[in-house]
């Protein structure tokens, strides 16, 4: 069996819809359902990207804290 | 009941059911619908607004006791700030755009702070104002349920697109935004994209793929039934902010970028000219100019930093992009730089032609300079002065314009590739087509250049 009839965008999009079923969309506007079908696939994606950016910038700046705070501590002592 | 006979529905605002704009005495209102009520009541109690306005991100404005156009619907009547000038998205350049995209991302994302998100992502809504760019449609948010992101096409259709076939391809592909009302269609931008663009991933995903899931799902009528975590919506802001941030657009070297060095004038002839628009200026001290055909905006300039709001209106997107970027560096709240061919200026477009101005509606301007400007538009593009004085008397009540004669090198330039059928390019035939439309009030020859400056003033009434 080749790889693209294992993978089927559709089950794909079918099983996201799944995980995140709870609420219908209305807009004054036309969303559209294919952008909103594709905005649910990729902010999954960007939404985990997103996490690990901030998360990671959190920690940056956590350690630069402390970073600063111990030179700071021994400019004191000196 | 009847609506008070003073009032004017402006065509712009008609889509939206949670309000409108009218006018009445001259006096810009927005009625907000009771159907908006709860949205309204949020956004003015949460917090957002105030920040909003504190950041130069949407136009203030009041709550007034005015006798509503609808009372049957209703809540309440305010009374935004006044833009001086309504600009389009086809008339900006590609950092206008940029800007404005990146103003809208920024307004979502405070909005999706404080519970709220944006139920459009019109370019329409996006102003130049007091030198930011600012929301103008106070009836954009809604309470924020949890879902998608409703305006991500619309975002995608009205700034993505334009950006991103800026960039790839050529500056004057904003000019769709003016076929395309509601952006310019993904898979025409797709299409029109070249093959490198796939190799960009954001605009893999947004312009390329997102194109493709419109085409997959087109007709289909089941209902989209999701829920987007508030971290995926942000991740898709942010990558949304870092795909505009990302793009850019380099001058290619054509146009009329350069133009004044290759000019004729002589050091002398050229400071005189700008001595010559100052003393134009201070004698009539208009509130608002229009520099038409303004090139990099020298002569904007001298109008803006005397304190007239100038709208400086040039055919060349490299020319504007100059201008805007010197704008932003000087920090002239002043000046707008915009897009405008004159043989061809923005016609009202929309519903009925009524929902985007023509440039002459958003008019007319204290004072308007046209310098450097007749002898391209009577030469290149056969127009007689007859019908350039009646456009320039639709513009606005003063007039300083430059004569160039048929000896001056550039209209020689013009003409050598060309038959002379430019008769009646004369002084004379220029002061007496003019003169129909204009009284001439000052005269001045430029030294060592030939060209006449002249001061007129509008006969009409505008």
């Amino acid at each position: 069996m080749c790889a693209s009839k294992m993978v089927q965008p559709n089950k794909v999009a079918a099983f996201f819809m799944l995980c995140f079923l709870s609420q219908s969309v209305s807009a004054y506007i036309d969303p559209g359902t294919g952008s909103l079908i594709f905005q649910l696939l990729l902010g999954s994606f960007v939404g985990l990207l997103f996490a690990v950016k901030m998360y990671w910038n959190r920690l940056k700046s956590f350690l630069k804290s402390k970073l600063m705070k111990g030179h700071g501590d021994e400019t004191a002592k000196k | 009941m009847k609506q008070p006979r003073s009032d004017v529905a402006i065509p712009g605002s008609f889509r939206d059911p949670s309000g409108f704009i009218f006018r009445r005495d001259g006096v810009v209102y927005r009625q907000v619908n009771k159907a908006y009520q709860e949205h309204y009541d949020r956004l003015m109690a949460c917090g957002l607004y105030k920040e909003l306005v504190g950041e130069e991100l949407i136009v203030s404005h009041t709550e007034v006791d005015v006798e509503p156009p609808d009372p049957r619907t209703a809540y309440k009547v305010i009374e935004p700030e006044r833009v001086r000038f309504v600009s389009y998205p086809y008339e900006w350049c590609f950092s206008e755009l940029k800007d404005a995209a990146l103003a809208l991302l920024k307004i979502q994302k405070k909005a999706v702070e404080y519970g709220m998100t944006l139920k459009d992502a019109s370019a329409y809504n996006i102003q130049f104002h007091r030198g930011h760019h600012v929301l103008i449609d106070t009836l954009s948010f809604e309470v924020y349920g949890g879902g998608p992101w409703v305006a991500y096409r619309q975002f995608c259709q009205h700034f993505l697109s334009p950006l991103a076939l800026m960039s790839f391809r050529d500056a004057r592909l904003n000019q769709l935004s003016r076929v395309y009302l509601d952006g310019i269609p993904l898979d025409l931008a797709s299409a029109l994209l070249p093959y490198r663009s796939r190799l960009s991933l954001p605009i893999l995903a947004h312009i390329h793929l997102h194109s493709k899931s419109q085409r997959k799902y087109a007709g289909s009528r089941a209902r989209v039934e999701g829920k987007m975590s508030r971290m995926s919506l942000l991740g898709l802001l942010d990558n949304l902010e870092s795909s505009v941030k990302n793009l850019s657009w380099k001058f290619r070297g054509v146009g009329w970028v350069g133009y004044y060095e290759e000019t004729n004038y002589t050091e002398e002839a050229w400071g005189e000219k700008k001595r010559v628009v100052a003393e134009f200026i201070d004698d009539i001290r208009p509130s608002t100019v229009w520099d038409l055909g303004s090139n990099v905006g020298v002569f904007s300039r001298i109008a803006s930093e005397k304190g007239a709001f100038t709208v400086s209106f040039d055919m060349d997107p490299g020319c504007v992009e100059q201008n805007y970027v010197e704008c932003k560096k000087r920090g002239d709240a002043n000046l707008l730089p915009l897009v405008l061919d004159l043989t061809n200026p923005s016609p009202g477009i929309g519903w009925c032609n009524r929902e985007r101005m023509t440039v002459t509606q958003r008019g007319p301007a204290d004072a308007v300079l046209a310098l450097a400007l007749i002898h391209h538009l009577a030469i290149s593009n056969n127009l007689p002065f007859g019908k350039i004085a009646d456009f320039l008397s639709e513009t606005g009540e003063w007039l300083i314009v430059e004569y160039v004669p048929k000896s001056d090198s550039q209209v020689q330039r013009l003409l050598a590739t060309r038959e002379d059928v430019f008769s009646e390019y004369t002084k004379e035939d220029f002061e007496r087509e003019f003169g129909k439309r204009f009284s001439i009030v000052k005269a001045l020859e430029l030294k060592q250049s030939g060209r006449i400056m002249y001061l007129m003033r509008n006969r009409g009434v505008i």
